[in-house]
């Protein structure tokens, strides 16, 4: 039985249908990744999966429980974290608190963070007591991932985690999370532009196109022939 | 020396009790972005509450502690039937509120009349201080008023709940998606800010007429004190309030109370002239 279950799964903003029925089923300690163009609803499913938008159609189900029409809040609790486009840590607080915040919204409010965040990403050690704002670019993106994987979810979903980030930091975030999914069973959804990180993390890659998964393809054979990704991206 | 000492008192004492009422607007806004407009009726509903209970022969101080956890019940109430439901819709907070205060007012006078209450301090002797004899309740509403908005801050800057709280000021999708629950600090922080209110009617309850207008007085200069410190950090009420409450009373006590209401306007304008989203800043964009 897969970790993550959506059938016929519709939503958008306001009047607007932007995800037409979406059907999609992730394995336990699977990674997924999601490409498309911009304006497909990629984000959009993300959102809807994490509960920030109301799912209309369709139903989520995770670890066997109905999620759609839950709270973002009791989404995460049930073992699903999401690391948002933007990266949105919280500037004003030091990385620590970051942190610390990961851990409390699932452990309560006595929740420690685990040492395996400071093992997995050095950086965040060294800085830890520095404001989350005046991190670099590639150091705040590691900050939003260890939050998330503070709270030790199942299921991270990812959106454009190489967004902004030197192509050297985007194949170290890439690793980073290749290794934490391996060591650890995490399951990953990642939504992203950039196919190398894409083709990096995940075994199998899903294409959106107008809301609707429209192909899907094993890493492996898009790293062989790549004329799949040339026809759903135009790149 | 004497005059100046206790002009000084005086001025402390007023200030510290506008930071009670002006903290929990500023909490309440902070968290929700609501303008609580009926926050003056809590501070009202806390003074009636110790009058209520020391005519019903109940202790002082058990009116004291009763006054801030009853009018934190009506915050929690007034949070689950009212403003839950119009969160997001700015103006029709303001309104509802507003409305909110007009019914809590006439409920109070329909139960007591619109005559002024009096209810008599716990201790009435003077204390001497530099040789100027000064009402010992007058310090005693002081050190409350400090232990209170010092404690307000040690729980926002020191705690886990006050660290989850401000994750929840600064981003509340980010926090809800890590699992934090929004309704849950909502409903805290608005009883929370409620019970500042009514804890600053009751311990002023002594020392002034207890009447249904009552509220009005300090909501005033409490909203004034936000504007000029500014919304966006907690110290902005402490720093307004300093500002508003010193020229106030300084001005009021040297010439008179209606040049002293001019003097803080004047002076709340041309702060707000300068410092258009308060001397600390808003926190928004």
């Amino acid at each position: 039985m897969s970790m993550l279950d959506v059938r016929g799964l519709e939503s958008g903003y306001g009047g607007s249908r932007v995800l037409r029925g979406i059907d999609l089923a992730v394995a336990e300690g699977e990674s997924v990744a999601l490409l498309g163009r911009n304006g497909m609803g990629k984000t959009t499913l993300l959102k809807t999966l994490m509960g920030l938008l109301p799912a209309t159609k369709g139903e989520i189900r995770f670890a066997g429980r109905r999620l759609d029409g839950r709270r973002p809040e009791q989404i995460a609790r049930a073992g699903i974290a999401f690391v948002p486009q933007g990266r949105e840590i919280f500037a004003d607080l030091s990385v620590e608190e970051n942190l610390l915040l990961g851990a409390m919204g699932r452990g309560g409010l006595g929740a420690a963070v685990p040492q395996a965040i400071y093992a997995r990403f050095p950086i965040l050690a060294e800085r830890r007591h520095q404001r989350g704002g005046t991190l670099s670019g590639g150091q705040q993106q590691q900050l939003a991932i260890g939050r998330a994987l503070a709270g030790k979810p199942r299921l991270l979903l990812l959106d454009e985690p190489s967004e902004g980030l030197q192509p050297s930091i985007v194949i170290e975030v890439a690793e980073a999370l290749k290794r934490e999914a391996a060591e650890e069973g995490l399951t990953l959804i990642t939504v992203e532009q950039n196919v190398d990180l894409a083709l990096r993390v995940a075994t199998r890659c899903l294409f959106i196109e107008n809301g609707g998964i429209v192909a899907e393809a094993a890493s492996a054979e898009l790293r062989r022939d790549a004329s799949v990704l040339h026809r759903h991206l135009a790149i | 020396m004497n005059e100046a000492l206790l002009l000084l008192l005086d001025a402390a004492n007023y200030v510290l009790v506008i930071v009670l009422v002006a903290m929990g607007l500023v909490i309440v806004f902070g968290l929700m972005r609501v303008i609580n407009m009926a926050h003056g009726e809590l501070f009202l509903l806390g003074a009636y509450t110790l009058v209520m209970l020391q005519q019903a022969g109940v202790s002082y101080w058990v009116g004291l502690i009763a006054a801030p956890l009853l009018v934190g019940i009506v915050g929690l109430l007034i949070e689950e039937l009212v403003i839950r439901h119009i969160y997001h819709r700015f103006l029709d907070t303001i309104l509802a509120t507003w409305g909110l205060s007009i019914m809590i007012k006439q409920g109070v006078i329909l139960l007591f009349g619109p005559g002024a209450q009096s209810t008599a301090a716990p201790f009435a002797f003077q204390l001497d201080l530099l040789g100027t004899p000064y009402p010992a309740y007058r310090l005693f509403i002081m050190a409350v008023a400090l232990l209170v908005v010092g404690g307000t801050f040690y729980l926002f800057f020191r705690t886990r709940f006050g660290l989850a709280a401000r994750a929840v000021i600064a981003s509340r999708d980010t926090a809800a998606c890590l699992g934090l629950s929004t309704r849950a600090f909502d409903r805290a922080t608005f009883a929370y800010g409620a019970a500042l209110a009514g804890l600053a009617g009751a311990v002023m309850a002594p020392i002034m007429s207890v009447d249904p207008q009552m509220g009005l007085g300090f909501l005033i200069p409490a909203f004034l004190a936000i504007l000029v410190g500014g919304a966006g950090h907690l110290a902005g009420p402490v720093l307004g309030a300093g500002l508003i409450g010193a020229t106030d009373s300084v001005t009021a006590s040297l010439w008179s109370p209606v040049l002293a209401q001019v003097v803080v306007f004047t002076m709340a304008v041309v702060a707000i002239r300068l410092f258009p989203t308060g001397i600390l800043g808003s926190g928004r964009q």
